[in-house]
């Protein structure tokens, strides 16, 4: 191809797409109802003929014969000589299918696709070789020779795999234009934020100049301070003026981005409406897919999330959900079953919901095979109620086919449809009636592509919260939370609120006694939860970053991010917080006060190591990267023990370790010198230095460490 | 604090190890066909290696972040050319015995199958040539794809 050809091509690679996509609802809705085919084939001959055009004017032949060959197949339909069967719609999707596998292929200037355009238009020409539409069973297999586009599951030949850095959106020039504006505003902010800069720096100078002044011994006029005074005032005016407009203009630009992002939910209305078509021809059944809510915008990335788990429940509802027609009939109900799906937005939040008419979840069933299999003891499978009972669902112990064949009802995959849903932040929960039909709900964010999230403290680490799922906030002492039976609860508004603690996660000791918590109270699905946590940093925006694939199977892990400052920041999700068995570890007392322990050790791996152990044994500990750093929190906080590297940056653990001693605030300090030389001629100098002890890190032991700091502390005592 | 970041700007970390290579690994005269090129690391006193094909980069390591509740042969994750990548502890995984502790100073960034992921290391040792007769043997020889596949570090629930 003509390279100057090239960037054409990717712009028809997107018209494409966006034709495909409405011949795909187009089909969708013809085959839900005949009284639609008058206005909808004329829009499928539009875009196909579109299609057509802008392929041949590419040389793009193959996709150029394709499209005029399903012009052709459905000619008669149009003309309203024949009716749309199921066959000849799923001629066409296997039409519009292959021309969607050509587009990696053609984006990757590779024959990828070619092998399956040509499949498709040869069997669209069998079709009117045939002289007529091909019977319901007439089209269901491939001929001999060729590949059977039908064969294995359906979502083998539903969206082609694109590469997600070849994507892109259709954007309005209003779109741009507007996000254009934004950026002109914010550089506008940034001019008026360096001339602040140059004002600070003059500020600087002239209370170096007064600095200066007094230090020699002469008299401050007020005059100067005072000008220089209001200076400051002024820049501090300014500058809380400017925050504000910043942060409205990236509120400005971020939400013009999301609406780039956006699609309507019924776009989910084809791919579902095939994964159904499929499992009634595989099972025998007969349903329709009736799409509620389709009007209403969606982040693509939440749609693309989403695709996936919706498939799997609407085959799950035609597989084990749905009678057959003659059962269905024989019970007073309508031989063809009806799946919806019914999309709702609510604020920043969406629920969707996949619901069926058919048999319900035999509650009993599962209760038995949850006991059987374990997942519940006989006690408590006894005292489950009916929607615990359901829940039990979602567990993956109920994933096995067997399983669900002896359930007669619901429960495959069901536990990776809620792993989806956490993912996003979201929830999944399923209602059923017996005899009536079932329904899953997903909750989940409107947009996940950037979070406000409040960012936390525990021990030390950061982690961040979706700002969104945050009610409240309340501060709290540690002895104000109680254990209730099976729990830890705080009470709130005179309920009393689940409690899941950080700590936990760090397997760290809770804190107890008067020690200050701060609670976030968190929407978890359908109830809430209060995550305790030491320290609220504030609400921050996060740019959300893939999750290394190793990573996805923790589900307290929503997400994570960069900060600004280059640091990862994990997102914890309260759903999955609030499911999380909280250990009943034992709280630190509150009296005698908990021993702080300095760390100080340039190597990451060690600081991690030696903080896992202390706080494992219930000891405070902060962490320094080299001697210097720990001098300095040696000088404002108060410790009752060090334990330093001997190789440092800057200051090593010798000169620290005299220097502590030299300084009568620290003399007494116990320090634990903890390195990887460990010579005779080492442990002197160490003793020299005045350590009062030497552990070698050849030689660590977790137990050994403890005893050590514990026996210094006593001996100090 | 500061970030992760190459081992040396534009310099590239083949050229590095090779040069390291020259001055420590011994170049057999005719290597038997068993023979690979391998990047050499120590991590929890095993002498480990990764065929250099697979591996995209090294970095000296000096911000790495926790994962809350997450194993223990993850060490964190570390911010590698803006993208997040897991620290492996190679030892930890492999459930091999370990003594003391020692300060783990880079990563060499292995990848397969459009994923990365960052083999921890006390040292980095060189580029060298091996004939792998002998399982035994140091260094040992890391199946980079079957790294990738084991259920802990392949994301599906085990």
């Amino acid at each position: 191809m003509d390279p100057a050809l090239r960037p054409v091509v990717l712009v028809f690679v997107e018209e494409l797409r966006d034709q495909l996509d409405r011949i795909r609802a187009t089909l969708a809705a013809m085959e839900r109802d005949a009284a639609l085919v008058p206005a909808e084939i004329e829009e499928l001959f539009r875009q196909a003929h579109s299609w057509k055009g802008s392929a041949a004017s590419l040389g793009l032949d193959d996709l150029a014969t394709l499209a005029h060959e399903l012009e052709s197949a459905l000619t008669p339909v149009r003309r309203g000589a024949a009716p749309l069967t199921p066959a000849l719609a799923d001629v066409a999707i296997v039409a519009v299918d292959a021309a969607g596998a050509r587009i990696p292929g053609l984006v990757a200037e590779s024959n990828e696709g070619c092998d399956e355009v040509a499949a498709a238009t040869r069997e669209l020409r069998a079709l009117l070789g045939e002289g007529a539409v091909p019977a319901a069973a007439g089209a269901e297999g491939a001929r001999p020779g060729e590949p059977d586009a039908r064969e294995g599951e359906p979502e083998a030949r539903s969206e082609p795999v694109v590469d997600p850095a070849s994507e892109s959106v259709r954007v309005t020039v209003a779109r741009l234009t507007e996000l254009e504006r934004g950026l002109d505003d914010l550089r506008g902010l940034r001019s008026r934020i360096e001339t602040q800069a140059e004002g600070a720096v003059a500020a600087v100078h002239g209370v170096d100049q007064l600095w200066r002044a007094a230090r020699d011994g002469h008299r401050i006029e007020p005059g100067p301070l005072f000008a220089l005074l209001s200076r400051l005032r002024g820049m501090r005016r300014a500058l809380v003026d400017d925050a504000d407009a910043l942060q409205s203009q990236v509120v400005a630009v971020d939400e013009t981005l999301r609406a780039m992002r956006m699609v309507p939910a019924g776009n989910l209305g084809e791919p579902l409406g095939r994964a159904l078509r499929d499992a009634c021809k595989r099972t025998g059944k007969q349903a329709r897919l009736v799409v509620e809510g389709g009007e209403v915008q969606l982040d693509r990335h939440v749609l693309e999330e989403l695709k996936g788990p919706l498939i799997h429940l609407v085959r799950n509802a035609i597989d084990h959900g749905i009678e057959e027609p003659e059962v269905r009939e024989a019970i007073g109900k309508p031989a063809r079953a009806r799946v919806e799906l019914v999309v709702r937005q609510e604020l920043r939040t969406l629920h969707l919901e996949v619901r069926d008419d058919g048999r319900g979840v035999d509650v009993e069933a599962a209760r038995e095979q949850a006991r059987v299999r374990g997942l519940v003891s006989d006690a408590e499978a006894e005292r489950l109620d009916e929607a615990q009972v359901i829940d039990l669902l979602f567990r993956s112990g109920f994933s096995t086919a067997a399983e669900v064949t002896e359930l007669s009802g619901r429960g495959v995959g069901l536990d990776v449809v809620r792993d989806a849903a956490t993912r996003l932040q979201g929830s999944a929960s399923m209602t059923s009636t017996m005899g009536r039909g079932s329904a899953v709900h997903l909750t989940v964010p409107l947009t996940v592509a950037a979070h406000s999230g409040i960012v936390v403290e525990e021990r030390g680490r950061r982690f961040a919260l979706p700002l969104a799922q945050v009610e409240r906030v309340v501060r709290a002492t540690a002895a104000e939370l109680r254990d209730d039976g099976a729990r830890t609860v705080f009470d709130l508004d005179d309920e009393p609120l689940p409690i899941a603690r950080l700590s936990t996660l760090l397997d760290a000791p809770a804190r107890g006694g008067k020690s200050a918590v701060t609670i976030l109270v968190a929407r978890a699905g359908e109830g809430r939860v209060g995550i305790v946590c030491e320290r609220l940093i504030g609400q921050r925006e996060l740019l959300l970053r893939p999750l290394p694939t190793e990573l996805s199977t923790l589900d307290h892990i929503s997400g994570v991010a960069l900060l600004p400052s280059g640091e990862a920041i994990f997102v914890l999700s309260p759903v999955a917080l609030a499911r999380q068995p909280q250990q009943r570890r034992k709280t630190t007392p509150s009296a005698p006060r908990e021993r702080a322990v300095l760390i100080a050790d340039d190597s990451i791996t060690i600081r991690s190591l030696l903080r896992h152990a202390l706080e494992a044994a219930g000891f405070r500990v902060r962490t320094a990267t080299d001697g210097e750093e720990a001098l300095q929190l040696a000088g404002f906080e108060r410790f009752d023990l060090v334990v330093a590297d001997v190789r440092m940056p800057r200051v090593d653990g010798l000169q620290l370790t005299a220097r502590l001693r030299a300084s009568p605030r620290t003399a007494r300090l116990p320090v634990v010198l903890f390195s990887s030389l460990a010579s005779t001629q080492d442990r002197e100098a160490g003793r020299a230095a005045g350590a009062s002890a030497y552990l070698s890190k050849r030689e660590f032991d977790r137990g050994e460490l403890v005893d050590v700091i514990t026996g210094l502390l006593k001996e100090r005592a | 604090m500061r970030s992760t970041r190459p081992l040396s700007g534009a310099r590239d970390v083949a050229r590095i190890l090779e040069e390291r290579a020259r001055a420590l690994a011994v170049v057999e005269e005719a290597a038997p066909s068993s023979a690979r090129t391998v990047a050499a690391f120590v991590m929890g006193g095993h002498e480990l290696a990764v065929p250099i094909e697979a591996l995209s980069r090294a970095v000296d390591l000096a911000v790495v972040t926790e994962i809350p509740g997450g194993p223990e042969h993850l060490l964190g994750v570390i911010v590698v050319d803006n993208r997040l990548v897991s620290l492996l502890d190679v030892p930890a995984f492999l459930a091999l015995p370990t003594h003391g502790v020692g300060d783990i100073t880079a990563a060499l960034v292995v990848q397969h199958g459009g994923r990365q992921i960052a083999l921890a290391a006390e040292r980095l040792l060189r580029i060298a040539e091996v004939a792998f007769v002998d399982e035994a043997a140091a260094p040992r020889l890391l199946d980079v794809a079957a790294l990738f596949a084991d259920t802990r570090l392949s994301g599906r629930r085990s």
